[in-house]
C-alpha cells in the first residue's frame, strides 16, 4: 500500500516535570514496508495507561522512551499484510504498535486476538487492565472472605475491575478515588462497599472511619501519600499489591517516600509486591475464561470511556494522568 | 528461702537517644518458687536494639516495658531451685526474663539448654533469636536460592553476621555493609564473604552497592532502613526479595521517618518487600538446630561478642548498641557458669 500518508505522534522532547501537549508532535510518513517475517498493521484502538508517563522516566522491564521516537504504546490492530505464517489478512493483534496509524512489526511481537465484540474489551477487562486487576488481587493480594481490600485510582481501568473482583470473593471494599461523582459511581454502580474522595477529605481519616477493621490487602495504583495513609491503616499480615504509582510519575521524583517504610512493614509483618502482568503469563488463559465468564454473567460491570482521533492522544494520556477519567480510557483511530 | 534480688527497671520512657537516667538498679526479694515453679539464677542476659522500641508506649508487636517495672529480654540461667518435674537443680534454661539476677517462673514458660550444642551463651546469639531471625530471613522471607547474590545490611551484628555466613554456605555471593575498617575487615577475613563496605567512609554509598553488585541484588537482608534500602531497592534485581528485619538506625527517632523515594521500582521490576518478625519462625526451629549445628561444629560459623561484666552494667551494654560501639552479640555477664 505504498504513497499512502502514515500519522504518527512523535516525543519531540522529554518532560522534565509535568508532561505538556508540547512534548509531542504530529508528523507524517510515508507507510512503511514489511519485510520478510514483518506484518503490516492498521491500528484500530490505542490503549492509554499510566505506565506510558513512567517508561518516559527511564528502563524498567522494557526500554526507556527516547525523543525523536515515535511514541510507544500498545494497541489493537488489524493485519493488512503478512509475510509470516500464522498471520494473514484480517486478523486482529494486540501488539506495541506505538502512536501511529500504520506500524510494520515482526509477527513474533505480535499477540493474535479472538474475534470479539465490542473490540474494546480486548483493551479492557480482557486486556491488560483486566488481567492486571486480576492477577495482583488474586495472586499477590490473595483476599479472603471477609477481609477489607483497599484500591486506590478506583474508578480508573484496573481499580474497577479490582473491586469488584474483590467483592465477588466476599470482601469489604472500599475505593479511594478524586471527586464525589467518581466515589458515587463506585458505590452506587459497582457495588462497592465505601469510597474515600482523596480530593475533599484527608485520606487517613476517611480511612478509619471507612475501614473500621483495618486493611488487609491494599491494591496501590498511586504510591505516595495515599500508599503511607494504608500502610498506617493495615493489619498484621496485611498485603500491598503494588502495581503502579500514578502520583509518582508525572514530575520531578518526591524528595522522600511514605514514612513507615520499612518499620511498619516489619513490626505489622506487611507483605509488599510488586508485579506486572507479564509474570503470570502461565495462569492468562485461567483468567480470561473466568473473566469473560463474569462479565456475560453481568458480575462485572465493564466501563470504557473511548475518544476519537489519533491526533487527541497527548491530550487524552495528560488527562488520564490528572485522574479525569472513568473507567479504560483508548483512541480509536480507525 | 528467699534471695535478694538486684534488677534493672525503666525510670522513663527515653525521648530520641536514651540516656543512663532512663534506667535504674533496684533491689527486691524474689519469692520461693510454687508447685511448678522454677527458682533461676541468671549467668547470661542479652540487650538487642528491638528493646528501645519496646520503652515507647505504643502498639507494637510486643507490649511496652512499663515505667517501674524490671524491663525483660532473653537470659541464659540456671535453676537452683525446683519446684517442677520438667527441671533439676543445676539445668540451664533459656527465659525472657533478663535484666535481673534472679527470678521465679512457671517451668512450663522456659526452654531448656543444651550445653553440648555449644557455649550456653550461644543461645542468646548464633543459637537463639538472632540466629533464627537471620535464618528465617534469609531462608524463608528472602526466598535464598544457591548462587544468589545476596545484600546484607549491618553485616556484623548478631543478626547479619549469621545471615552473611549462611548465605555463603549456600554458594552465594554477598557483601555487607558494616561501620568500621575493623568490622569489615572481620567480614571480609573471617566471615569469609566477598565484599564488605564501610558505610561511614565510603562516601556515596549508593554508588559502593551498585559497584559490588555489577548483576545485581537477589536478596537483600534490611537491617537498617533509610539509604541502605534505597540502594538496595536500585540496584535489586527483577523478581529480588528483600526480607526486612529491623531499623536500627530509626528506632530512635521520635516521628517515623519518610522511607524510600524509589519504591515505585518495586512495580517495573516484581519486587517483594517483607516483614517478619522472629516468633512467626518457630516451626523452623528444628532444621535451623540441625543447620547451625553442622556450621559451627565445622568452623563454618563465627562470632564474636562484646560483654560487659555486672548486672548494673546493663544499660551501659544497651547504649552502646545505639553509638555501634559493640563488636557482634552484646551481652552482660551477670553471674558466674560454674561450667567453665
Amino acid at each position: 500500500m505504498p504513497a499512502e500518508k502514515n500519522r504518527q505522534i512523535a516525543i519531540v522532547e522529554l518532560p522534565q516535570g509535568k508532561l505538556s501537549e508540547s512534548n509531542f508532535k504530529l508528523v507524517e510518513s510515508t507507510v512503511p514496508e514489511p519485510h520478510e517475517g514483518d506484518a503490516l498493521l492498521k491500528v484500530r484502538y490505542i490503549s492509554l495507561d499510566a505506565a506510558n508517563r513512567a517508561w518516559m522516566q527511564g528502563a524498567t522491564y522494557r526500554d526507556a522512551i527516547e525523543a525523536g521516537q515515535v511514541m510507544a504504546g500498545g494497541a489493537i490492530a488489524e493485519v493488512i499484510s503478512s509475510t509470516a505464517e500464522g498471520f494473514k489478512a484480517g486478523d486482529l493483534v494486540f501488539a506495541d504498535t506505538g502512536w501511529q496509524e500504520f506500524a510494520v512489526l515482526p509477527t513474533k511481537q505480535l499477540t493474535k486476538l479472538p474475534s470479539l465484540e465490542p473490540t474494546t474489551h480486548l483493551l479492557s477487562v480482557y486486556g491488560i487492565a483486566g488481567l492486571t486487576a486480576y492477577f495482583g488481587l488474586f495472586e499477590i493480594g490473595q483476599p479472603k472472605e471477609g477481609e477489607t481490600v483497599v484500591v486506590s485510582a478506583a474508578a480508573g481501568s484496573v481499580g474497577s475491575i479490582v473491586g469488584q473482583l474483590a467483592k465477588m470473593r466476599g470482601c469489604r471494599v472500599v475505593g479511594i478515588a478524586g471527586g464525589k461523582e467518581k466515589c458515587d459511581w463506585l458505590v452506587k454502580e459497582l457495588g462497592f462497599d465505601a469510597a474515600v474522595d482523596y480530593k475533599s477529605e484527608p485520606v487517613h481519616k476517611a480511612l478509619k472511619a471507612a475501614c473500621p477493621d483495618g486493611i488487609d490487602v491494599y491494591f496501590d495504583n498511586v504510591g505516595g501519600d495515599i500508599l503511607e495513609a494504608c500502610l498506617f491503616r493495615m493489619n498484621l499480615f496485611g498485603r500491598i499489591a503494588c502495581c503502579g504509582a500514578v502520583s509518582q510519575y508525572d514530575g520531578d521524583a518526591p524528595a522522600h517516600g511514605p514514612r513507615g517504610v520499612p518499620g511498619l512493614i516489619v513490626t505489622k509483618r506487611l507483605k509488599m509486591q510488586g508485579f506486572i502482568v507479564m509474570d503470570f503469563d502461565k495462569k492468562r488463559d485461567q483468567a480470561l475464561k473466568d473473566l469473560e465468564r463474569w462479565v456475560g454473567e453481568g458480575k462485572i460491570k465493564v466501563q470504557e470511556d473511548v475518544i476519537d482521533g489519533l491526533e487527541n492522544t497527548p491530550k487524552a494520556l495528560i488527562g488520564l494522568l490528572a485522574g479525569e477519567n472513568r473507567g479504560k480510557r483508548m483512541i480509536k483511530v480507525a | 528461702m528467699s534471695v535478694t534480688n538486684k534488677e534493672i527497671r525503666l525510670a522513663s520512657r527515653p525521648v530520641g537517644m536514651p540516656k543512663d537516667t532512663d534506667f535504674e538498679v533496684a533491689e527486691a526479694t524474689i519469692a520461693d518458687p510454687k508447685q511448678g515453679e522454677v527458682l533461676v539464677r541468671n549467668i547470661w542476659m542479652s540487650v538487642d536494639p528491638y528493646m528501645r522500641g519496646r520503652m515507647m508506649d505504643r502498639e507494637s508487636y510486643v507490649p511496652p516495658f512499663q515505667i517501674g517495672k524490671p524491663l525483660e529480654g532473653g537470659a541464659i540461667g540456671q535453676v537452683v531451685k525446683s519446684n517442677s518435674e520438667k527441671f533439676k537443680e543445676g539445668d540451664y534454661v533459656n527465659s525472657m526474663l533478663g535484666w535481673r539476677e534472679y527470678f521465679t517462673a512457671p517451668a512450663e514458660s522456659l526452654t531448656q539448654v543444651d550445653p553440648k550444642m555449644g557455649p550456653i551463651e550461644a543461645f542468646l546469639g548464633v543459637l537463639g533469636m538472632p540466629g533464627l531471625t537471620a535464618y528465617a530471613g534469609l531462608m524463608r522471607v528472602g526466598e535464598l536460592k544457591d548462587g544468589d547474590t545476596v545484600f546484607v545490611s549491618a553485616a556484623s551484628g548478631a543478626v547479619g553476621s549469621v545471615v552473611c555466613q549462611l548465605a555463603k554456605a549456600h554458594g552465594c555471593y554477598v557483601v555487607g555493609s558494616a561501620g568500621s575498617d575493623e568490622k569489615c575487615q572481620w567480614l571480609e577475613k573471617e566471615a569469609g564473604i566477598d565484599k564488605a563496605i564501610n558505610y561511614k567512609t565510603c562516601g556515596d554509598l549508593d554508588a559502593a552497592v551498585k559497584a559490588a553488585f555489577p548483576k545485581g541484588i537477589d536478596v537483600y537482608f534490611e537491617n537498617v532502613g533509610g539509604a541502605h534500602l534505597q540502594a538496595a531497592i536500585n540496584y535489586m534485581k527483577p523478581f529480588g526479595r528483600a526480607a526486612l528485619c529491623g531499623m536500627i538506625e530509626q528506632y530512635n527517632n521520635t516521628e517515623p521517618a519518610p522511607g524510600p523515594n524509589n519504591i515505585i521500582m518495586a512495580v517495573g521490576k516484581s519486587l517483594k518487600l517483607q516483614g517478619f518478625i522472629v516468633s512467626n519462625h518457630f516451626d523452623l526451629l528444628p532444621e535451623f538446630y540441625e543447620e547451625m549445628s553442622k556450621l559451627i561444629s565445622s568452623g563454618k560459623m563465627k562470632w564474636q561478642q562484646t560483654v560487659e561484666e555486672d548486672i548494673e552494667n546493663a544499660p551501659k551494654a544497651f547504649l552502646n548498641l545505639f553509638s555501634g560501639k559493640n563488636f557482634g552479640k552484646m551481652l552482660v555477664k551477670v553471674g558466674n557458669d560454674p561450667a567453665v
